[in-house]
């Protein structure tokens, strides 16, 4: 938005903004958004209603795992992780009960769903329908990203091919029937969070965003004009770290990268159509579990990147509380990062500038030097045949694990400061994490099991004949999807489902059975990880001793039970492993716990090492022990790692865990030690 | 006193042969690690193993006393993992049962390389197929190369040994490329070659000695893009270096939608069974190399070859106990 030129109301001052008529004006805030839900449709609409009534002024839902990997509440893999991550979202019925009071046609939604994208947005769709809603007031966002469900996050469902199909699919029927709707989000905010550089960050990004267009366009389901206007609806959502001035500097060049790519690339002349809209949530790799009352700071810090520089400030914004390594939030917590986005909107003069870095040599500079790193790095990818070739590959996973690796390297010799970890970490207690609730949220069982219940109520009253009619007509759609229509016809099919009172998990176990189930690569293979020379040369000569006395070598399965695809740190323990000397068989994610069981006998492994983020620790050790047990294991040598709670540490030890490690337990070298130690102490008494 | 003396005791190993060969996945695990060892202690008590085993004959279910053991190498990333899942997976079918309603036991020895550096290893061949490696047919066991060239340890052949005793089919699934004696294709009875769609043109085939090895080729990923011509490239390379009669097969499959995965498994019917003397004789020979070192050859050419050998210092696990003092 630049101000005109209007001679005749007199000389402009270069510091004010301007609208239309000349008059001196302030821009309007971004959209103040707060990522949540929990337990229950129910239990998250009152989460919404009093969020809108504190000063939210857009929607961010977030889902449990098994909406998002396509399971309803009462499949067996799902059955541990209901509502602990998100809402539970099981049919129409739960979307009635979560939008009660919600006006569809003034409200601004974005859902954090993937795999099972087009279902939410047919859902949505329906609710709408039911409510008579017109189609063309809706706004909002799916973010629909499967690239980065490939490479860091987990919750994909089919394989990249088909799943690519799915997001043009969404395009196609958005720009008929829901033009304000974003049918995706580029997001480049997941590779950040697995340690993607910021040149990484963008290059990935843009290479992904090329991906989807050029399927679109290859589809020739919108051409021309239509074609034109669905770039425009292309939208980003993107991660600020705590180098705030080169994160600014990155979204400076994030802008003018893609206004030159979209038009290089696709032709677009309409300046309205190459703008790089994008939303943010700010980082949360960085957030500490030590002295977690600096991550305020670190979380104002970097809202700065993002909000500074005009010409590249988000649309919405999404804060990450400052307890957020310690557990999902708390209502509390989220309104006091809400604030912040009110007083710095709302408080300041900020809004009333025109871009304030315009002409700055240093900014300019560094914004150049990313632009030709990023562009250096896209080229790169283009020539190997894109993202999806470099996906299945495994080699963007590999650049990312690199990244990572590298990150964790650099923290744990100090080179990179993080202050309450590895620098000033003395100091007096936080009284923040003192309260009665140990400042944590915990997921609420009797929503939990009110949300078992209505899915029981839906299936029970539902027609099942209009289910299995939805249902074969989703799959003659799904069958069509690369047809001329194929994709507005796919969504229609699950909209008809989504009335037809259909679950999550029918929707999705229709579509793997007509595209496949899918398993990404690892990307560790070949990852290197330098910990400290003497420690690992310590781990090393232990190792040798293991296999010089018995003849085998210290022998490690890791792996994640559950739904959570969050890999990373699975990934850095067993990379860390095979450094010092152990032989590690690496079981990758979303493995039942039987399997994990299974794995741990054939094997014959000396120790077990598990990896749980999402909240259903309990419930996966328990039934991983009980598989254990049945396959004759009465004493397992098994270790947790990820987010804990210290109040739940007894409870894991009494099921026969014999170490938990939490978020504060990150130096590689002692995990690795403890490691070694409980597999020397299980070889000397077994 | 070692770990072994505590926990493998001669009679507790015994039990486990006769529970492993009763379908017991634990006591073959355990098992399994004894003849993993690079341990002397170990091989009186697998001297007492084999003795039991070969004592009692057959395989509980099979007609012919030994397994068959295919070897499955190709390169890194070309499916061989997805492949054997999609085999595993095919053998619960019902045109595999047999009349009792039970199918093959079929183990995997998986061998990825170790680090030079820290002599540990990253093994993620077992990743892709947690479900169906867990399968109660099914007995996956990943090992590290131990810094072998020719890509498997001695603990591959020393448990392809044992398995051949206990299960119906063992695969081995490797990256090596047949470029040395002590390599895997010695050591099974068949050897697939995995390929998959645009691995390079037909002369890459003919230069790669791996062609004259493989007793049949796989064209993995037929559901990707150019893979009719990488498939007439190969059966052209193939035909242009059959010896005998006929052209070796070649199979084109996919692993993904399961295309070609029955006639594969329908290759399995020419696999020939392994025979002890075969085995022993390979684990004999990688014994006596490592023992002999350089002149191992020489010495044993001079004695009549490894068996041979063998059988005059009083058969092949006491060939082991006593100590090679020059030939």
């Amino acid at each position: 938005m630049t101000s005109p030129a209007t001679p005749a109301t007199g000389s402009k001052a270069a510091h004010l903004l301007y609208d239309a008529n000349g008059e001196v004006t302030r821009d309007a805030p971004w959209v103040f958004r707060t990522y949540g839900g929990h337990s229950s449709a129910k239990a998250t609409n009152a989460l919404i209603l009093e969020g809108l009534a504190r000063g939210q002024t857009g929607l961010s839902i977030a889902f449990d795992l098994p909406t998002q990997c396509g399971y309803a509440s009462d499949h067996p893999m799902a059955v541990a992780e209901v509502g602990k991550v998100g809402v539970p979202i099981n049919s129409i019925d739960d979307m009635h009960a979560m939008f009660a009071g919600v006006p569809l046609e003034r409200m601004n939604t974005s859902m954090t769903i993937n795999g099972t994208a087009m279902w939410l947005l047919a859902l949505y769709v329906a609710l709408a329908e039911e409510r008579g809603v017109p189609l063309s007031t809706l706004r909002g966002t799916t973010q629909n990203d499967i690239m980065k469900e490939y490479l860091a996050r987990g919750t994909y469902v089919f394989p990249p091919e088909a799943s690519l199909r799915l997001v043009a699919a969404t395009y196609e029927y958005c720009g008929q029937r829901v033009p304000e709707w974003n049918p995706s989000n580029v997001c480049s905010y997941h590779l950040q969070e697995a340690g993607a550089t910021p040149a990484q960050e963008v290059a990935f990004s843009l290479a992904n965003a090329l991906l989807v267009l050029d399927q679109i366009k290859a589809r020739g389901e919108l051409s021309g004009a239509a074609f034109e206007r669905c770039i425009g609806r292309v939208s980003f959502f993107v991660n600020a770290g705590i180098r705030f001035v080169e994160e600014m500097c990155k979204l400076r060049a994030f802008s003018e990268l893609w206004d030159e790519l979209v038009q290089t690339r696709y032709g677009v002349t309409n300046p309205k159509y190459r703008l790089f809209r994008y939303g943010v949530q700010v980082n949360s790799l960085g957030l500490t579990s030590a002295q977690p009352e600096n991550n305020a700071w670190r979380i104002a810090l970097e809202t700065l990147a993002v909000t500074l520089s005009r010409k590249a400030r988000c649309r919405a914004l999404q804060l990450p509380a400052w307890n957020e390594a310690l557990s999902l939030p708390r209502p509390w917590d989220q309104q006091w990062v809400l604030r912040l986005q009110q007083i710095l909107a709302l408080e300041t003069d900020l809004l009333e500038y025109p871009d304030l870095f315009e002409g700055s040599v240093v900014v300019e500079s560094k914004t150049a030097a990313l632009k030709g790193e990023a562009m250096a790095l896209l080229q790169q990818i283009l020539a190997q045949g894109g993202a999806q070739a470099m996906l299945e590959s495994g080699a963007l996973k590999q650049a990312l694990v690199a990244s990572m690796a590298a990150r964790v390297d650099h923290i744990a010799r100090g080179e990179q400061v993080v202050v309450g970890v590895n620098r000033y970490q003395e100091g007096l207690a936080s009284p923040l994490v003192q309260a009665r609730d140990g400042g944590r949220f915990v997921a609420d069982r009797a929503a939990i099991d009110d949300a078992l219940a209505q899915l029981a109520a839906t299936k029970k009253a539902r027609d099942p004949r209009r289910v299995t009619e939805a249902l074969a007509g989703l799959t003659a759609a799904a069958r069509s999807l690369a047809a001329p229509g194929g994709g507005v016809a796919m969504m229609e099919a699950s909209v008809t489902c989504a009335h037809a009172r259909v679950t999550t998990g029918e929707w999705a176990e229709a579509l793997r059975a007509v595209f496949g189930e899918y398993r990404a690569s690892t990307g560790v293979e070949g990852a290197r990880l330098a910990l400290r020379a003497d420690r690992v040369a310590g781990l090393r000569a232990r190792s040798a001793a293991l296999a010089a006395a018995r003849g085998r070598r210290p022998r490690l399965v890791v792996g994640k039970p559950g739904l959570d695809g969050h890999s990373n740190g699975a990934e850095m323990i067993a990379v860390a492993a095979r450094e010092c000397g152990f032989d590690v068989i690496y079981a990758g994610i979303r493995v039942a716990p039987t399997d994990l069981a299974v794995a741990y006998v054939d094997e014959d492994a000396d120790l077990l090492g598990i990896s749980l983020l999402s909240g259903s620790h309990l419930e996966l050790v328990g039934e991983l022990v009980a598989a254990l047990n049945s396959l004759g294991v009465r004493r397992p040598n098994m270790v947790v790692g990820g987010i804990i709670p210290q109040v739940d540490v007894p409870a894991l030890e009494a099921l026969g865990v014999a170490r938990v490690f939490g978020p504060s337990d990150y130096q590689l070298d002692e995990i690795m030690e403890a490691l070694m130690a409980l597999v020397e102490q299980g070889v000397a008494a077994p | 006193m070692t770990e072994l003396a505590r926990a493998d005791t001669p009679a507790q190993a015994l039990a486990w042969c006769a529970a492993a060969r009763d379908g017991d996945r634990r006591a073959l695990a355990k098992l399994t690690s004894l003849f993993e060892r690079d341990d002397p202690a170990a091989w009186p008590v697998r001297a007492a193993c084999m003795a039991q085993m070969q004592a009692a004959g057959a395989t509980p279910r099979a007609v012919a006393p030994l397994a068959k053991i295919v070897a499955l190498t190709g390169a890194p990333g070309v499916g061989k993992s997805s492949l054997v899942g999609a085999l595993l997976t095919h053998a619960m079918s019902k045109s595999v049962r047999d009349v009792a309603g039970t199918g093959p036991r079929i183990g995997v020895i998986a061998v990825d390389p170790a680090s030079q550096a820290s002599g540990g290893a990253l093994l993620a061949d077992r990743t892709r197929i947690m479900g169906i490696a867990g399968a109660p047919h099914a007995m996956f066991r990943s090992q590290s190369s131990q810094g072998a060239l020719g890509g498997i340890a001695d603990a591959t052949a020393s448990v392809a040994r044992l398995w051949a005793h206990v299960l119906d089919v063992v695969f081995i699934e490797t990256v090596g490329v047949g470029q040395s004696e002590s390599d895997v294709a010695t050591l099974a009875t068949a050897t697939w070659l995995v390929l998959q769609p645009g691995a390079g043109d037909h002369l890459q085939f003919l230069k790669a000695g791996l062609m004259e090895r493989a007793d049949c080729f796989v064209l993995n990923k037929v559901d990707m893009p150019h893979a009719a011509v990488t498939k007439s490239q190969l059966a052209g390379a193939v035909r242009l270096t059959a010896t005998g009669a006929a052209p070796r097969p070649v199979h084109a499959v996919s692993a993904r939608t399961n295309e070609g995965i029955a006639a594969l498994w329908g290759e399995l019917t020419g696999v020939a069974r392994a025979t002890s003397a075969s085995l022993e004789g390979e684990v004999l020979r990688r014994w006596c190399e490592r023992e002999l070192g350089r002149s191992a050859a020489q010495i044993l050419a001079d004695n009549g070859g490894a068996r041979a050998w063998a059988e005059r210092a009083g058969g092949a696990e006491a060939a082991w106990l006593g100590r090679v003092k020059g030939s």
